[in-house]
């Protein structure tokens, strides 16, 4: 543990996580934890409050459940029309763009055309007609976004394309977040963006990493794996009985297989959140070549196994990943 | 004076009266222009970075361009908020850093206005050197920590033909407006509004006090030479005496104002209140604050109610006004917006402004307990009032119209929407809210009371 003497930083050595200070804080939807190693806690504690003041006021920017929100002004605009971004939403959108194209448009911020056409409000199946697909299709798609570094300003080209950073907010803010701790000195530090965004700020003194493990979404009681996050972020992904997948690049095939579940271990918390999303639906040899194309990824995922045996034994791990233990 | 006088003809009065706010105007010669405004920030804190961040957002076209920012905290919001405007500048902003707003003001030739979102008791001092330069002002509210020195914030905006904008953001959303101009005024929906009650109620976890990074201090000599015994008091200055004035002013006074607005401007003839230093240790001011006004209008009295709490944030903040025939729920956070008909007036009387679009009819009220030809009453779970909702939402961000109202008015195609006089009036009542805790009596106030 590190002791803060005046000026002085002394290091008493850290072991485990309980030995740091816990903070969380209800925003996006879902509840962020700071993990902090720091020995005055009064001090960790306004750190952590002013990260939390930092997702609060993401959370105003990029909501699309808020009417004037940067997002909801881009829904909103014609086509052709300008909207003016602040610096955060204009970053977010600009890696979602980036996230779309690498995952080949597996991970999409507009797939909510699609979503509207195959499911109905309550997620369950319908079956549209060609039409509804097919206007569907045309309204997804990164294609249908402009962005401009120049002005930061967005423009959306095909009237009615929504986007939404549900997706890609959380890891965002979690980057931010990091951010803030490294000025405030608390770099000793985990920031989770609920349970399914998790981003080592830097490993403590004493520790040889954050403790992670990866459960089965339909058995909770059975860990999958277990493994040391050091540096970078691991997301995850996964599907509760009876939910369903669009794949938005095979858009009139429906709802896709896919994967029970997915995680992906990447060296930023947007490529995390991004690439496991992309790899619930993305094949073996998929994951396989976009694990290989960026550097410090992985990729461990639980196949929806027909047979009805959801086990350790089905995991597959791909990418460079130190040290992760299968549960077998 | 007939302290009901609408705000429209407030205003014009006092630019007659020769406040200058017309004049003003026209002294620029551009009425109707786009010409270019060069403003600058003088106070980069939490809220001065709200206020940027609304302007960046007007985009290239826009017409407002920063040249320059001010703030004590060097390396923290000084820092912050230069490189942002550093990374606008292909946007064609500039954010020369500042320590001292002397020297800003001394350098920064090109100036048109100036946006003063310092600590409540730097804003006099910081609006009136701008005025003394020529430069409008934007400035935060409250007003000041001081009504003398409010006060000489209009006088000095009146000697420089200037605009003064106090930044009660509310007057100039389009839902309140909608509120207070359509449902209230037009359709008259509530008729008589006898109470009104509101709050603002955050959290304890919401309301810890702020810290700083180590390493960012401000020099001593910096704090002292600004008024700061250290850096804990600059940091959280809303709760010492003498630099800002607790929760009543900083929270209060944005939902008060919208009481007075909503009533044609009325301004109250008392004030009661009870509060105290109850939670929280190291404070000077108030951690809790409870008010009761006495309104009077031309349809008779209003009393109104309002408390602002720092230790659980149950209902979070809204404004709530009730007239014999109608209640409406107003909160400037967005979605929140409610709109109820007593059960006993007849559903045919709201329905013409339903068919208009004016309101919007989400639930209608259970129907009566006995039915027209039955001879038995019907005992089921109690009748809930009709539920309205208005057709409309906050589409910009936050602060963006009240500020985009003060650069129209800047170039004369706009009248201020919060004008000096009128944010006097607001610090006021909010300010005696204090002085009636401290006394612990009722307060009477005077029509004059709230004059410049």
């Amino acid at each position: 543990m590190m002791k803060r003497q005046g000026d002085r930083v002394v290091d008493v050595g850290a072991r485990s996580i309980t030995d740091a200070h816990h903070f969380a804080h209800e925003a996006m939807a879902t509840v962020f934890e700071l993990y902090i190693v720091e020995e005055d806690e009064a001090y960790a504690r306004q750190g952590a409050q002013a990260a939390f003041a930092e997702v609060d006021r993401l959370e105003l920017e990029m909501s699309r459940f808020l009417s004037n929100s940067d997002i909801s002004r881009l829904n909103d605009a014609e086509p052709g029309q300008t909207v003016a971004l602040g610096m955060d939403s204009f970053e977010c959108l600009c890696r979602a763009k980036e996230m779309f194209g690498k995952t080949g448009g597996a991970f999409d911020i507009s797939i909510g055309a699609l979503y509207g056409c195959w499911l109905h409000e309550d997620r369950t199946l319908r079956q549209p007609s060609p039409k509804e697909i097919q206007h569907a299709h045309a309204l997804t798609g990164l294609n249908h976004l402009e962005l401009d570094e120049s002005g930061f300003c967005a423009e959306v080209l095909t009237e009615g394309v929504q986007f939404d950073l549900g997706g890609i907010g959380k890891g965002y803010a979690a980057e931010k977040v990091a951010e803030i701790l490294r000025e405030w000195s608390l770099d000793q530090a985990l920031v989770l963006a609920g349970a399914s965004s998790v981003l080592s700020v830097s490993v403590p003194e004493g520790m040889s990493g954050w403790p992670m493990k990866l459960r089965n979404p339909e058995n909770p009681n059975e860990v999958l794996a277990r493994f040391e996050l050091k540096e970078g972020a691991v997301s995850g992904s996964g599907r509760q009985k009876g939910q369903h997948i669009i794949d938005p690049r095979s858009v009139d095939v429906g709802p896709v297989k896919g994967r029970l579940a997915a995680w992906s271990v990447a060296p930023d918390a947007i490529a995390a959140d991004a690439s496991s999303t992309a790899f619930m639906m993305l094949s073996d040899e998929e994951i396989n070549e976009y694990c290989l194309a960026n550097a410090r990824t992985a990729a461990i995922i639980l196949p929806h196994a027909d047979s009805g045996e959801f086990s350790s034994r089905t995991v597959r791990c791909f990418g460079e990943l130190e040290e992760i233990e299968l549960e077998t | 004076m007939n302290n009901q006088i609408d705000r429209r003809n407030f205003i014009s009065s006092s630019a007659a009266a020769g406040a200058g706010l017309m004049i003003a105007n026209s002294a620029l010669g551009q009425a109707g222009g786009k010409k270019d405004i060069n403003i600058a920030l003088l106070g980069a804190g939490a809220q001065g970075q709200v206020l940027m961040n609304a302007i960046l957002k007007l985009g290239r076209n826009s017409g407002v361009k920063f040249r320059a920012v001010c703030d004590i905290w060097e390396k923290g919001n000084l820092r912050r908020v230069s490189r942002t405007l550093k990374a606008y500048g292909r946007l064609g902003h500039k954010g020369t850093a500042y320590v001292d707003y002397q020297e800003m003001l001394e350098k920064e030739k090109d100036l048109d206005a100036v946006l003063v979102a310092t600590p409540d008791f730097w804003h006099a001092e910081h609006t009136i050197a701008c005025f003394e330069k020529g430069l409008h002002v934007y400035c935060e509210k409250e007003m000041s920590n001081s009504l003398e020195a409010a006060k000489n914030m209009v006088l000095a905006g009146r000697k420089a033909e200037k605009l003064l904008q106090i930044g009660h953001q509310r007057r100039s959303n389009p839902r309140y407006i909608y509120c207070n101009e359509k449902i209230i005024k037009e359709a008259n929906l509530l008729n008589r509004i006898t109470n009104i009650s509101g709050q603002w109620h955050r959290s304890r976890a919401g309301c810890v006090d702020l810290g700083w990074p180590d390493g960012t201090e401000i020099p001593k000599e910096t704090l002292k030479k600004f008024g700061f015994d250290d850096m804990a008091q600059f940091r959280n200055w809303r709760w010492y005496k003498g630099l800002g004035g607790g929760p009543i002013v900083d929270l209060g006074s944005h939902q008060i104002d919208v009481y007075s607005w909503f009533l044609d401007n009325a301004v109250p003839s008392s004030v009661m209140a009870s509060g105290g230093v109850d939670y929280w240790k190291d404070h000077e001011w108030y951690d809790n604050a409870i008010a009761i006004f006495e309104f009077p209008t031309k349809k008779g009295l209003v009393r109104a109610s309002y408390e602002t709490l720092t230790t659980n944030s149950s209902n979070g903040y809204y404004e709530l006004f009730m007239g014999d025939e109608g209640t409406l729920l107003i909160s400037e956070s967005a979605g929140r917006g409610e709109l109820y008909r007593e059960s006993w007036v007849d559903e045919a009387k709201w329905d013409p402004w339903v068919q208009k679009g004016m309101i919007n009819l989400e639930k209608a009220s259970a129907k009566a307990a006995v039915k027209a030809g039955d001879d038995e009453v019907d005992v089921r779970e109690s009748a809930t009032p009709a539920l309205y909702r208005m057709p409309i939402e906050m589409k910009d961000p936050y602060h963006q119209p009240h500020l985009v109202n003060f650069f129209e008015s800047v170039r004369g195609n706009q009248t201020l929407n919060c004008p000096g006089e009128i944010g006097y009036e607001t610090a006021v009542m909010v300010l005696k809210v204090n002085e009636a805790i401290a006394a612990a009596r009722k307060i009477e106030l005077k029509p004059e009371d709230f004059k410049v």
